[in-house]
């Protein structure tokens, strides 16, 4: 009798318990600054739509998985996360994210490679809301458009360049795999071979004929005297900054500094190259996911499905001036007045997702480790690329073990 | 009678082991014996609620810490490391007061054998406060000291006998001991052990010229600037410190700037004075570990300066006035007396700035990031990386947090090993040499 009454008690009290939960709160981790601020303002009038509360946490987006790994087992994570999606395989290799339910996701309106960015063998693991690339930001008082092909644009650039008058052309960080990928997928090379199940870690394609074709072109900028030995982006931003560098490799952080230095920049899509094709660089993709651990992930994908829809998408343009991932918002003629915006979208539609996959953090310190050898013209293309491929395949090997 | 008699002495002197066997069987229980209630009982209510208590918790923090959890996605693996370890550290705790218990009742009992009265309640209650003090004043800071220094430092070398990276990360997987394969693995595979051979050799040699050069020239100029017969010493000695007083970190950024190949001001300077080519500071290895050191050296002399003008002022006049009595000369003082009197004070700080140096992460992180690359080598380590700085690359870079954590144990070994063997040839010195 004694134990039924407990039981009774009990039972009561668990479900007094879950009436408190039944007002459905979701929380967010967002990076603080305009990011949170973005989700705390739309969060507000989800409420009022739906009745779901929705709390929003600043935590900055790079520190998120690490918290996650921590808190969720403890059941004191968020519901969603964000971060950009080169680091998705490594959550999910940890076990943080939820596979998204394919047959209730529209794609309709959403970039296909901003989409491509978020798959992670096989399976989709978010919703992007943001992406980011590199393109050409130039001087328009030195060079006042951007030619139509690459090989004018050298030639343009060259002429401008003179070192002895502290005059320089062209610079970018061409030591950087991130900032040179453009080359290398324009003449057909690859960091992993893209599969249906998705990227092939054994069958990596930068010392491919293509990619050695690219990186003697990007060769060409040391030894023609544009990019000499020790600059730094600091450097060249700071040339930029000063009026004496007529174009550059750079992304968009970097042009909110040449407003205020009263810079008449402008910003271009990479030209085509000698074979008629167009850098297609790499793409980060910042998206919202849901927590493994969130006992509310239904409600989560509503509110992440809502967050991404075109007007917050739009929203989230004017608020944070972020380029949006969505293909019916580029092309509105609002975004599109936005030339700074607009020249980036251009490129960052052409480009290729960031490899999500863990093992692509093999790939940036040998490659980056590699080409200074190249440039330096100690080693040839032909002779180090393959052997720089081996040591990413070592790498990848025993991270494994 | 005499028989008798010694029987029950013999009798009485057992009082010491009867009363020891009794508190090891259950605390308490010898003091009750000698006599002492109020203790003993004190003891027994502490072995009956806390001790009995905690066994089911300790066997679970035990099983938790040998198993690292069951279910993967609930069970999070480092969550029972943790747990393991206070366990472990609270169970080391209860052991001492437990021998503290028998030795107790040991103590006791043999007074009673030998015929005195065991102190009572409130006299030994008094002796622990007032013996005791300081331990008492000590408790709260190494209380906090366990916390914050010795749980993480369990915590992070038992992640060196894991299976702790990418792969195996919880909250998705269970972590497995892997034994000393990790140590094993860094020291002998391929690639990976020339790495660590290579970087721990110029780690060694790193420590070692940084800390000869700037006690060399901050010993000079000590020197120099402690002879009276040079004027504006104060005003001397105050700009030879700036470099000390500047942040350490802004100015090695600075210097990183200024040491480029094509904007630095350096070769600018050198190209100009001697018609030299650039020399690629910080993109060859050879010139990368060069640089270094010139930073160092100009970061650290000002402190090596400081230290010995001081180890200087303290050496007695008389000394000096008793060789120029003798007829000595400059060269003969400065060999006989200060070197000597310099070195035996200097020798602990010596040792200290070689560890300091071993593992100055600052310096090498901030100045070239561990650059220039080196072809070959493993887990993104450059010509000027020491082992510290490779670790961290190791940590954040690759996720293998293993190996990292076995080569913090290694270098741990080697810093350890260097400071107490310097520390112990010191004290020799000091005993044979100084006592003349």
């Amino acid at each position: 009798m004694k134990r039924v009454v407990m039981l009774l008690v009990l039972m009561v009290l668990v479900l007094g318990l879950s009436f408190n939960v039944e007002a459905t709160k979701l929380v967010v981790w967002e990076s603080s600054g305009t990011e949170e601020e973005f989700v705390k303002l739309v969060g507000e009038k989800y409420t009022e739509e739906t009745g779901v509360e929705i709390e929003v946490v600043a935590i900055d987006q790079l520190s998120q998985s690490d918290k996650l790994a921590l808190d969720g087992p403890a059941g004191k994570g968020a519901d969603i996360v964000a971060w950009p999606n080169d680091a998705i395989g490594k959550t999910v290799e940890q076990g943080l994210l939820w596979p998204l339910p394919k047959d209730k996701l529209n794609f309709d309106g959403y970039t296909e490679s901003a989409v491509r960015a978020v798959r992670y063998k096989g399976k989709l693991y978010g919703l992007p809301y943001a992406m980011e690339t590199v393109a050409i930001i130039y001087n328009k008082d030195l060079i006042p458009e951007i030619p139509a092909t690459f090989d004018e644009f050298l030639e343009k650039v060259l002429e401008l360049n003179k070192p002895n008058e502290q005059q320089y052309g062209f610079m970018g960080q061409i030591w950087k795999l991130y900032h040179i990928f453009g080359f290398i997928s324009a003449y057909g090379g690859y960091v992993f071979k893209e599969t249906e199940n998705g990227l092939d870690v054994n069958d990596i394609g930068l010392a491919t004929e293509g990619a050695i074709k690219a990186v003697k072109l990007i060769k060409t900028f040391r030894t023609s005297g544009l990019m000499p030995e020790g600059i730094t982006d600091d450097i060249f931003d700071g040339l930029f900054q000063e009026g004496k560098l007529a174009a550059q490799i750079s992304g968009p952080w970097a042009f909110g500094n040449y407003k205020e230095a009263d810079i008449n920049y402008g910003i271009a899509p990479f030209p085509k190259l000698d074979n008629g094709e167009y850098p297609h660089t790499l793409i980060g993709v910042k998206a919202y996911y849901i927590s493994a651990f969130s006992e509310q992930k239904e409600e989560a994908l509503k509110f992440i499905k809502w967050l991404t829809n075109k007007e917050n998408s739009f929203k989230h343009y004017q608020e944070a001036a972020i380029i949006p991932t969505r293909d019916d918002v580029i092309s509105l003629p609002e975004f599109q007045e936005n030339e700074d915006l607009r020249a980036f979208a251009i490129q960052a539609r052409r480009g290729i997702p960031m490899p999500n996959i863990p093992e692509m953090m093999q790939v940036w310190d040998p490659v980056e480790n590699t080409l200074p050898f190249i440039f330096k013209g100690q080693v040839s293309p032909e002779e180090v690329l393959p052997i720089m491929v081996e040591q990413i395949k070592e790498n990848i090997e025993q991270m494994k073990q | 009678m005499e028989p008798q008699i010694q029987k029950k002495i013999k009798k009485i002197e057992n009082r010491r082991c009867i009363a020891a066997i009794l508190s090891t069987v259950f605390m308490g229980a010898g003091q009750i014996a000698n006599g002492q209630f109020i203790k003993g009982f004190l003891f027994i209510i502490f072995n009956a609620f806390v001790i009995i208590n905690s066994i089911p918790y300790f066997i679970r923090s035990f099983q938790g810490l040998v198993t690292l959890g069951e279910t993967p996605m609930k069970d999070h693996s480092l969550f029972f490391m943790v747990y393991g370890i206070i366990a472990l550290l609270l169970l080391l705790v209860i052991l001492a007061i437990y021998l503290f218990n028998i030795r107790d009742a040991y103590k006791n009992g043999k007074l009673l054998d030998n015929g005195q009265k065991p102190a009572s309640f409130y006299i030994s209650l008094k002796r622990i406060i007032e013996g005791g003090y300081p331990y008492i004043v000590l408790s709260p800071g190494l209380i906090v000291i366990t916390a914050i220094t010795i749980l993480p430092m369990i915590f992070s070398m038992l992640i060196a006998f894991t299976n702790y990276d990418l792969y195996h990360s919880p909250p998705k997987h269970i972590l497995d001991w892997v034994g000393i394969k990790n140590f094993y693995k860094v020291l002998t595979l391929g690639s990976w052990s020339k790495t660590f051979r290579n970087i721990f050799g110029w780690t060694v040699i790193w420590s070692i010229l940084s800390t000869v050069s700037t006690f060399g020239l901050g010993g000079f100029l000590a020197i120099l600037l402690n002879n009276p017969r040079i004027k504006f010493r104060k005003i001397i000695r105050t700009l030879l410190i700036l470099p000390w007083a500047i942040p350490a970190f802004v100015s090695i950024l600075i210097w990183r700037g200024m040491l480029n190949t094509n904007f630095g001001i350096i070769n600018k300077l050198l190209v100009q004075l001697f018609n030299i080519n650039n020399i690629p500071w910080l993109y060859e290895v050879f010139w990368a570990r060069v640089a270094l050191i010139l930073v160092n050296l100009w970061l650290g002399f000002p402190y090596a300066m400081i230290l010995i003008t001081g180890i200087l002022q303290s050496i007695p006049g008389d000394l000096y006035e008793a060789a120029i009595v003798d007829g000595a000369s400059g060269w003969q003082k400065f060999r006989n007396i200060t070197l000597p009197l310099l070195l035996y004070s200097m020798a602990p700080l010596l040792i200290m700035t070689f560890a300091y140096n071993f593992n100055n992460f600052n310096i090498i992180y901030l100045l070239n990031d561990g650059g220039p690359a080196v072809f070959g080598w493993q887990g993104g380590a450059g010509g000027t990386d020491i082992l510290i700085s490779w670790i961290f690359k190791l940590t954040f870079q690759k996720l293998k947090y293993n190996y990292a954590s076995a080569i913090s144990i290694i270098i741990f070994i080697i810093i350890a090993g260097f400071s107490i063997y310097n520390f112990r040839r010191t004290r020799s010195f000091q005993e044979e040499e100084m006592l003349q």
